[in-house]
């Protein structure tokens, strides 16, 4: 969010107000490099990220991670409805929205402008896909997230819902929002998390080719994704320094 | 905005501070309750999660314009989903002080987009009838001088340079305000009152075309 001067139409007063970015389509202008990570829970994102950040920095490129929902202003807020159980999906989407918004202002753009390679462990993808799936209107979940800035690079981690729902099950229950709980699909935390992730992959499948996701087979090796993670990133590091 | 077909009415009440609203709800709430009605008088910043976040955040100053519109929607939503349309369901006549009008104006004044705004806020019911307070704007401002309570930061538009000062600032934001309730009104139908008039006759003219309503 630029901050340009902007007149009211009163001589008197020059509001500093942000000069809002309407099209995700377009480009950042800063010099840094924004790379995000999308996929189910245990689709094997977050682990990915980490060895890419050790990479990074070991190559000298200075990096900040930023994790969905861990905004100062909100996550604790989030956390509590969550518990609860009491948000419908508008409150649900609209908290994360600030969160992120929160996280846009305060951590991404700032990291940008320094030129450091920010690394977000799920972007706006991750709402159009959830929120979509929780029916929410899709236009409206669109123009809700029009502020924020295009990636350098998203990257799709891709795994079946029955390898995420192991995965994720070898060390928890799934919660009430990621099983889709509030949908009502299924009384059964685990058919219902099926239930709902196949339809949070259905969205993400929707928008692989739309926002240039490169797709990585969450099932391979960790070793052998990782290859190919660095070597894309790589390649858009040169371009932007090009 | 969603057209509902609970059994509750759902009225709204738009103005700036100090224009009267909250004494003719309050005024209103009785006359209904002693003629039987349920009534629920609600305003925004009442969602028990997230009011709390709010209050906190303006007093940090954390918030932009962009978090600033987005955690009033949320706030919103929440209060929606879990007081306004149980309410309704239930038959209740809800009043609102400040509905997503003074919200949408106050993003516009923060540099929002209108159509973003509007789209954001497609959830919100459509009130069944808007009462708007028109005062002029220093009859609204002497009497907000008379409130104890000062207006904030944001409420002042301090946030994003309304003015060098407290008062210098709620001058020029209410002035602009006040503009945009305008257009809102005629764009929107609101019923106008005039808050310059005794309050009996306020009541008066609120009373008749809520009776219309009921």
């Amino acid at each position: 969010m630029l901050f340009n001067k902007k007149s009211h139409n009163n001589e008197d007063i020059e509001l500093m107000i942000p000069d809002i970015q309407r099209n995700t389509n377009a480009s950042h202008p800063f010099k840094g490099i924004l790379i995000a990570v999308e996929g189910t829970d245990g689709s094997g994102k977050s682990t990915q990220l980490g060895l890419l950040k050790k990479w990074l920095e070991s190559e000298g490129y200075g990096t900040v991670l930023t994790v969905w929902n861990s905004s100062e202003l909100l996550s604790g807020t989030i956390r509590k409805g969550k518990k609860k159980g009491i948000l419908n999906n508008t409150t649900f989407s609209l908290l994360h929205a600030t969160d992120f918004a929160d996280r846009l202002n305060n951590v991404i753009i700032p990291a940008l402008k320094e030129g450091l390679v920010v690394l977000a462990d799920r972007y706006i993808y991750t709402a159009l896909a959830r929120d979509v799936a929780r029916n929410c209107d899709k236009e409206w979940v669109r123009n809700l997230y029009s502020f924020s800035i295009k990636p350098d690079g998203v990257f799709y981690f891709k795994v079946p819902v029955d390898v995420s729902l192991e995965r994720i099950s070898q060390t928890r229950i799934p919660n009430y929002y990621e099983a889709g709980m509030d949908m009502k699909l299924s009384n059964d935390t685990f058919k219902s998390y099926i239930l709902f992730q196949s339809k949070v992959i259905e969205e993400y499948e929707k928008m692989v080719d739309e926002f240039g996701f490169d797709t990585l087979d969450g099932t391979l090796p960790i070793p052998v994704q990782q290859k190919k993670f660095r070597q894309i990133v790589s390649k858009i590091i040169k371009r932007k320094n090009a | 905005m969603i057209k509902h077909t609970y059994p509750g009415k759902l009225i709204v009440v738009e103005g700036l501070d100090g224009s009267g609203k909250t004494t003719n709800i309050n005024l209103l709430k009785n006359w209904l309750e002693i003629k039987g009605y349920a009534v629920l008088a609600s305003k925004r910043k009442q969602s028990k999660l997230i009011a709390e976040t709010i209050v906190k955040a303006k007093a940090e100053k954390t918030l932009v314009p962009i978090t600033y519109s987005l955690i009033h929607a949320a706030d919103f939503s929440d209060l929606l989903n879990r007081t306004i349309v149980p309410a309704l369901k239930a038959g209740f006549v809800v009043f609102f002080n400040k509905y997503i009008y003074t919200s949408i104006a106050k993003d516009v004044l923060r540099g929002q987009d209108r159509e973003w705004v509007l789209k954001l806020y497609e959830f919100a019911l459509e009130p069944d009838l808007v009462f708007y307070f028109k005062a002029p704007l220093e009859h609204a401002l002497e009497r907000m001088s008379q409130e104890e309570r000062e207006k904030d930061y944001y409420d002042s538009g301090m946030d994003i340079g309304f003015g060098p000062n407290n008062i210098q600032a709620l001058k020029n934001f209410q002035t602009k305000l006040l503009e945009q309730y305008e257009i809102m009104a005629d764009e929107y139908g609101f019923t106008v009152v005039d808050a310059s008039k005794p309050i009996v006759q306020q009541q008066s003219k609120m009373r008749q075309v809520i009776e219309a309503l009921l």
